[in-house]
């Protein structure tokens, strides 16, 4: 049995997160997402891969979402319309409700805006949500009698999960995007402790190891806060969802607790929209938030005032948050042009910047002044905070839920190839888990867990229910060790015609008709005399027996030495004296001269140490009277 | 009544309508258990009850009979404590037989027994007998259940902790996840309550409880943190070898490991178990506040305790802090918090270093973890390991203007202990405090007080902002003062501190600053009321004001020795060593002006002594620690009030204001009074001694002085005391005494006033070795508590008229020394009491401290439904005469040592 995954997107780099995993017979595809670099065919992943003749229905079982970003859907429209996927959806909630806003958006920009031809229209993204099965978190849907999916807490974005799937004993983990560590209004990614046989994670920030976001927080606070005592306007320009409403938070809570008095306003449109999905969607929140719902939605921002244009030119301190992000046009410029020449207003630029953004300039070194084009150029005076957060989790991150998953192997998608063959390395020589870092369009194949139903005999099963532990002392005698010696014992029969059957290992025996044999090895060893006069006093073995037993026990005090009359055992070590004349066991000739006594030892496999201890004590032993 | 004839009858019947080998059906034994549960049940039925179903319980198999029988059984123990003896009876002989029964019947005879055994003392050594083995063959059957139960209920069976605890160490391997979890709770549980010493069984223990941490239950993580916590602990101490440190650090890493653990109550326990560690090495202890592995940490590898081939990355402890802090779950954060609190004190470095971290908590948003981080904080403060930065301090500062008046507090906590190093931090925390003031009034009190602190901190630093705000303080122009301004007054307020300072000799405040203050005195001296009253906050202002240049010393010297006094009681962080320090400098200023206030006892002056003797006595009574000095000094203050009152009547004798017996009375409380003060406390020294006796025999000649009062045996008492006394050191009081006392011997004219007059002359507190009666701090307090063992007015106990009953007590003794003889006395109304003599040498535990439990008959119950006793601890004085000829009761006085106890009791309902 084989896990094969075939990456379509987002290997080795970031963006179009696409894979579809083949388990058992079935196939899902996890995320379909659209890369925002590329504006040719490598936009899109490429579906030929999946089905040649295009019935991509029967070729997929589903197509499983874990969030509303567009490196994660962005495709998914113009898959189940223009290329005619028709077969079950799966995403969350707040995915459902908030990815159409997301791709409307995006739509939007691409027409209206650089006047493109338009890959899919609005009632594309309609007829595509149509589709969609909405899962909850740990809420195990069957998609059919073999597959089963569950969504687990994933943090990053609201209603951000990473997925659960099996087949028949084939289980994996798609992890989509995630954070180990919660924000203002996200919680941690939570799982279950699974078996496992794959896990395709992201690997974003495969190498950093990021510090504690709190001194962040701090230094923002503080700079805003300076700002507005001093009269200033603070400009945060930022995206929609997610960073908005964690800052917004951030400040809220903050304005609450000093009793600062000075407005907050959200630019119209998509963030207002937005917040109102926010405050319905508490339960994909994190604690804090879930907590304080009772008495108060955190969403519903209470320092938040109601945003008119006349407030851009309107006297006093203020704070704005507007779209878009890294100030690459629309409101979030138009206010940066009004405000960028007073050194008392502050922009706050939250996390990534591409180069070419006003933002990015504005990152990179102070300028004084930003040339627009040729006409019009803007004199910034005022102050510039960046602010670096992410939803991504670290490498430590990784690694943490790597470690506690465990599984057999890891793949890693959604990063950057030097990074990834690093992290891969790490995984492999600290977790000693297999993992691969495929490119796109390349098919990982691995193998997966099959359980076998076997029948059980009941004194097996009666032997596996009792307790029966065991103390015995370590290897270096230095503490007990506890061992259950039930959950070890069995042993596997299969007989022809029958099913495979384990059973106890005294069973075992009886069951095959066979007497238990072993092979007892043999020795017949000679001993000195010490002089002549012992041999010709008519003693009887028994004396013998009694002088190597004293001897015995001086030599080995550590061994379980036993007098038995005719012979001496030690464990499974039998000694007695040998009175034949030729024996089978007696190696080589006694050498004359001196009177020579033989005794026979025999013992079985298991106590081949203890038999070589009592051989080397016969074999130096010199008896008889003094 | 009916009802239980009714039930009674219906059962009896259904009895005999079975068949007679087979057992009742369940009917009729849940008709058993509905006559048993009924209270007003009578014990005929209870018995026949017992009878009918006991013979079953031997003859059948049937488990659905047997566990409701068993039930039903126990409910008759629990109800009907006379028939628990045969119920015990019948079901151990029941377990002992029928090993062949399934193991969940054994499983809860077993616990019939140990519930009947837990009321009864005397069958918990019968239940010895059998515990064991039918303890280990129930637990090492198939049922899963049953095991559970029986490691969860372990600890209530007589079993002996080695065996016990090889088979929780044992259990901890079974599959079932519930029985692991309570095979490591069990190991935990009882390795607090016994000594292990064994190091194999210690080792065993702590690896395989690291085992499981890697556990798939959560449950059982969380329990083998706990595990792993307490005996990696032990497995550290039980080395002996020099490499402690190194195993200590393993242990830390390996509870490091779990602070990431993806259950929330794993992650909790983890840093609650942080938290037990006091031994780490600092780099160890540096790379909890740095994901990333530091330089110095690099390569090291510690051996992992349960696997000998592994081995434990320092990599693991990286950040542990870092992720703790920035948890989703408050629980986490305040465990977190808690755990960086407590392992400051082991490194400096570290709690430099963290200060950053909890500095950027004080934004968390939730409320408890920011208090947490404050206290955290002060803590730091407090053992000055507070070094705080500018970077740090404004985030800080902001806390000072938090909506929340609980932060607040908090914040402003913090800067009662900080000391600060640079000037402008001061200034900024200083704007702090003002604007703190200014937004919120109602804060007042609490910020002057904190500015008074802050000001005798930082002397050097106060001066100089006092020197640049003087233009502020001053009247303007039209001569109008702003005092009414809270700015100016918290200014004042700052620099009057000033002079208070270790830094500041002299005192360089401009000194009308001082007379200044005086006009907000009402305001200040509340706001400074736990520092100094506003008496001496008048006479330090007046003070202060009145010369240029203050030689501030010697005056300050008082002041600060009651500043002293009441911030070390104050604070909470101050060992018991110092609270005994505080309180006798407290009783050398007190005894200082004992002298004074006898001169005015002596003139008359009784109404004004009393007051400030009130007075004097609240303000000790105010003190929040009791120790044994500040209970001697109350004792001796009511003494000295009992004292100033008697003196009235030598005194001013003809005030007709005076009742009848008044005089007796009181001489009889003065008495008391000084048996307590000389017989309830131990480790007086000579002077302190010879004092008290002196006291007595003050006490004991006014009372020989009038017709009145007059006893022979007071006499005799006087006597004795001063032998006792001749015994110690010959005063001029003892010597003068003495005379009298022959002088008396030749007269024997009864009573004698002559005496009397010099008697009182002599005795003053000079003369005597009150001027020496600085207490040596050694003195310990004789008492006892009695508590009754849930025996309250709403749940009598029952008795029987006529009868002796038992009187159950919980009893604690405090250093009470072995040879001395106690007594517990029981009153009735008014009756004669009945005593019974306390054997010390038949309880455990040492003079400071014994507990036991004693059982005792009260022989003289009223013919009454209901009664009540009041039941109290004495202790003989010994050194008295013997004054009381009471059969079987104490030969001396009685000194109480506890307050009286109430037992009630009642007759039982009685059957129509």
């Amino acid at each position: 049995m084989t896990i094969s995954s075939l990456v379509l997107g987002a290997g080795q780099e970031v963006g179009k997160s696409c894979v579809v995993v083949s388990i058992n017979g079935k196939r899902i595809m996890f995320d379909c997402g659209m890369h925002m670099g590329h504006l040719d065919h490598r936009r899109y992943p490429d579906f030929s891969l999946i089905s040649k003749s295009g019935d991509f229905d029967s070729a997929l079982t589903c197509i499983i979402i874990t969030h509303f970003h567009l490196d994660h859907i962005g495709a998914l429209p113009y898959f189940t319309e223009v290329c005619g996927y028709n077969g079950p959806i799966y995403m969350t909630y707040p995915t459902k409700a908030l990815a159409p806003l997301m791709l409307e958006d995006y739509r939007k920009v691409m027409v209206e805006r650089r006047g493109e031809e338009e890959q899919f229209s609005s009632d594309h993204i309609l007829e595509c949500m149509k589709k969609v099965t909405v899962v909850d978190l740990k809420q195990t849907i069957y998609v059919d009698d073999a597959l089963q999916i569950r969504a687990y807490y994933a943090g990053h974005v609201i209603g951000a999960a990473m997925f659960y799937a099996k087949v028949g004993d084939s289980t994996m983990v798609y992890t989509g995007d995630y954070n180990m560590t919660p924000d203002r209004h996200l919680g941690a990614a939570q799982i279950d402790r699974l078996q496992l046989d794959l896990v395709i994670t992201e690997s974003t920030y495969a190498t950093t190891v990021r510090d504690s976001k709190h001194a962040r927080e701090r230094e923002f606070l503080k700079a805003v806060h300076k700002c507005v005592a001093s009269g200033g306007k603070v400009l945060i320009p930022t995206l929609a969802l997610g960073r908005a409403q964690e800052l917004c938070m951030l400040l809220d809570d903050y304005w609450e607790r000093m009793d600062i008095k000075v407005p907050i306003y959200f630019s119209a449109g998509l963030t207002i929209q937005a917040n109102m999905y926010y405050k319905m969607l508490i339960n994909w929140t994190n604690q804090k938030v879930k907590d304080t719902y009772a008495s108060r939605n955190a969403f519903d921002f209470k320092n938040v005032c109601s945003f008119d244009r006349s407030i851009i030119n309107a006297p006093g301190p203020c704070v704005l948050f507007a779209t878009p992000g890294m100030l690459i046009g629309g409101f979030s410029l138009e206010v940066f042009k009004q405000w960028a020449p007073d050194e008392l207003n502050l922009v706050t630029l939250p996390g990534y910047c591409p180069v070419e953004t006003i933002g990015h300039s504005l990152m990179s070194g102070k300028p004084t002044k930003i040339v627009l084009d040729d006409k019009k150029q803007i004199d910034v005076r005022c102050q510039i905070h960046q602010l670096s957060f992410s939803a991504h989790t670290d490498s430590k991150g990784i690694m943490d839920l790597m470690k506690f998953l465990a599984p057999k192997h890891v793949i890693l998608v959604h990063g950057e190839k030097p990074k990834m063959t690093s992290l891969k390395a790490k995984i492999e020589s600290e977790l000693n888990i297999q993992c691969f870092d495929p490119a796109n369009n390349t098919t990982v194949t691995i193998p997966s867990t099959n359980y076998a139903v076997v029948d059980q005999s009941p004194t097996f099963v009666k032997s596996s229910t009792t307790p029966n532990f065991k103390f015995l002392l370590s290897p270096d005698k230095s503490h007990l060790v506890v061992s259950d010696l039930r959950v070890a014992e069995g042993i596997l029969v299969s007989e022809n015609n029958s099913k495979t059957k384990v059973v106890h290992q005294d069973e075992l025996l009886a069951m095959v008709g066979e007497n238990k044999h072993g092979i007892q090895f043999a020795y017949c060893c000679p001993v000195s005399i010490r002089n002549e006069e012992s041999t010709k006093k008519m003693v009887d073995n028994c004396y013998w027996i009694r002088c190597l037993y004293s001897s015995l026990l001086s030599e080995l005090p550590e061994e379980n030495v036993r007098d038995c009359g005719e012979n001496i055992t030690v464990e499974s070590v039998c000694v007695s004296v040998c009175m034949k004349e030729k024996c089978d066991y007696r190696i080589g000739i006694s050498c004359s001269g001196a009177k020579i006594l033989h005794f026979c030892c025999s013992w079985f496999m298991p106590d081949e140490i203890v038999a070589t201890k009592v051989i080397s004590v016969l074999k130096n032993l010199v008896i008889g009277f003094e | 009544m009916e009802m239980e004839g009714r039930i009674r009858a219906k059962f009896e019947e259904s009895i005999k309508s079975e068949l007679d080998d087979s057992p009742p059906s369940i009917d009729s034994v849940s008709l058993a258990r509905a006559l048993i549960m009924n209270p007003s049940t009578s014990e005929a039925t209870a018995n026949l009850v017992f009878q009918t179903l006991s013979p079953f319980l031997k003859s059948t198999h049937d488990s659905l009979y047997l566990r409701h029988t068993l039930c039903c059984l126990s409910d008759i123990a629990v109800n009907f404590s006379s028939l628990s003896r045969r119920v015990f009876e019948l079901v151990r002989s029941f377990s002992l037989n029928c090993s062949e029964n399934s193991p969940r019947i054994l499983a809860q005879a077993l616990s019939v027994l140990v519930l009947i055994s837990e009321s009864v003392e005397d069958l918990l050594c019968e239940l010895n007998e059998l515990n064991e083995s039918l303890f280990l063959s129930i637990g090492f059957q198939h049922c899963v259940a049953v095991r559970h139960w029986l490691l969860l209920n372990a600890e209530r069976l007589p079993i002996r902790p080695h065996l016990l605890l090889t088979t929780f160490l044992g259990f901890s391997k079974d599959p079932y996840p519930y029985v692991r979890k309570a095979a490591l709770d069990g190991q935990v549980h009882l390795c607090k309550s016994i000594v292990v010493e064994d190091r194999t069984i210690i080792k065993g223990c702590y690896f395989r409880s690291a085992e499981l941490l890697n556990d798939m239950e959560d449950s059982v993580r969380s329990a083998a943190v706990r595990a792993v916590a307490q005996w990696g602990q032990l497995f550290v101490t039980c080395n002996h070898n020099n490499n402690t440190k190194h195993l200590s650090d393993a242990l830390f890493i390996l509870l490091c490991s779990m602070v990431r653990d993806m259950a929330i109550g794993v992650r909790i326990e983890a840093f609650d178990a942080l938290g037990q560690i006091n031994d780490v090495s600092e780099d160890i202890l540096l790379q909890t506040l740095s994901k990333k592995v530091l330089p110095i940490n690099k390569g090291k590898k510690y051996p992992k305790p349960c696997s000998m081939n592994q081995e434990l990355e320092v990599a693991l402890v990286a950040g542990a802090f870092v992720h703790g802090l920035e948890d989703e779950f408050n629980e986490v954060r305040t465990s977190a918090c808690r755990t960086m609190n407590k392992l400051t004190s082991v490194s400096a470095v570290f709690s430099k270093e963290s200060l950053s971290f909890l500095m950027d908590m004080v934004n968390d948003d939730s409320m408890v973890v920011r208090l947490k981080v404050l206290e955290t904080m002060h803590y730091m403060a407090t053992s000055n390991h507070l070094n705080m930065q500018e970077t740090h301090i404004h985030m800080f500062l902001f806390m000072l203007v938090d909506t929340s008046p609980l932060i607040r507090t908090s914040a402003r906590n913090v800067f009662r202990a900080i000391r600060l190093r640079e000037k402008a931090l001061f200034k900024l925390s200083m704007d702090a405090l003002l604007e703190n003031l200014e937004l919120y009034p109602q804060d007042e009190a609490d910020v002057f007080s904190v500015l008074f602190d802050f000001g005798r901190h930082h002397g050097n630093f106060a001066l100089k902002v006092i020197e640049d705000v003087s233009d502020e303080i001053e009247p303007s122009c039209e001569g109008k003062l702003n005092f009414d301004s809270r700015r100016v007054a918290a200014f004042l307020v700052l620099a009057i501190s000033v002079p208070l300072s270790h830094q500041q000799k002299i005192c360089n405040i401009q000194p009308r600053l001082f007379s200044y203050a005086v006009t907000l005195l009402g305001r200040i001296s509340h706001a400074l009321r736990d520092t100094m009253d506003q008496h001496t906050l008048l006479r330090y202002l007046s003070h202060c004001s009145q010369s240029a240049i203050i030689s501030a010393e010697e005056f300050c010297f008082e002041i600060k020795e009651k500043m002293t006094l009441s911030t070390h009681i104050g604070s909470q962080t101050n060992s018991d060593n110092e609270l005994t320090n505080a309180a006798t400098c407290m009783s050398r200023l007190l005894f200082g002006k004992m002298e004074r206030t006898w001169q005015l006892v002596k003139y008359g002056y009784t109404r004004e002594v009393l007051k400030m003797l009130g007075n004097w006595e609240e303000e000790v009574a105010g003190v929040k620690y009791e120790t044994s000095v500040s209970t001697f000094i109350l004792l001796y203050l009511r003494m000295m009030k009992l004292l100033a009152k008697v003196m009235v009547h030598f005194v001013s004798p003809c005030n007709l204001g005076h009742k009848l017996g008044e005089l007796s009375i009181l001489l009889g409380n003065l008495n008391t009074s000084l048996l307590d003060i000389r017989h309830k406390f131990i480790g007086y020294t000579k002077e302190e001694e010879l004092h008290i006796l002196e006291l007595i025999c003050l006490s004991h000649t006014l009372s020989i002085s009038r017709i009145e009062t007059y006893d022979c045996s007071t006499l005799k008492k006087l006597y004795a005391v001063v032998s006792q006394m001749e015994s110690l050191q010959n005063t001029n009081f003892v010597i003068e005494l003495r005379n009298l006392l022959s002088e008396i011997g030749e007269s024997s004219s009864i009573p004698v006033p002559t005496p009397l007059q010099k008697v009182i002359d002599i005795f003053s507190f000079k003369t005597t070795s009150c001027s020496n009666f600085l207490l040596s701090g050694h003195l310990k307090h004789i008492k006892a508590e009695i508590n009754t063992c849930d025996n309250e007015f709403e749940n009598p106990s029952i008795f029987i008229a006529g009868l002796p009953v038992g009187v159950t007590l919980r009893i604690s003794l405090f250093n009470v020394p072995s040879k001395s003889r106690i007594w517990i006395q029981m009153k009735l109304g008014m009756d004669f009491p009945q005593f019974v003599f306390l054997d010390l040498e038949l309880f455990e535990g040492c003079d400071e401290f014994r507990k036991f439990m004693f059982t005792t008959p009260f022989f003289k119950t009223p013919k009454v439904d209901k009664f009540a006793i009041k039941v109290s601890i004495g202790m003989e004085c010994l050194s008295e005469i013997r004054s009381l000829r009471r059969h079987g009761g104490p030969r001396c006085d009685l000194v109480c040592l506890c307050e009286e106890v109430e037992l009630f009791f009642s007759q039982p309902a009685k059957v129509l």
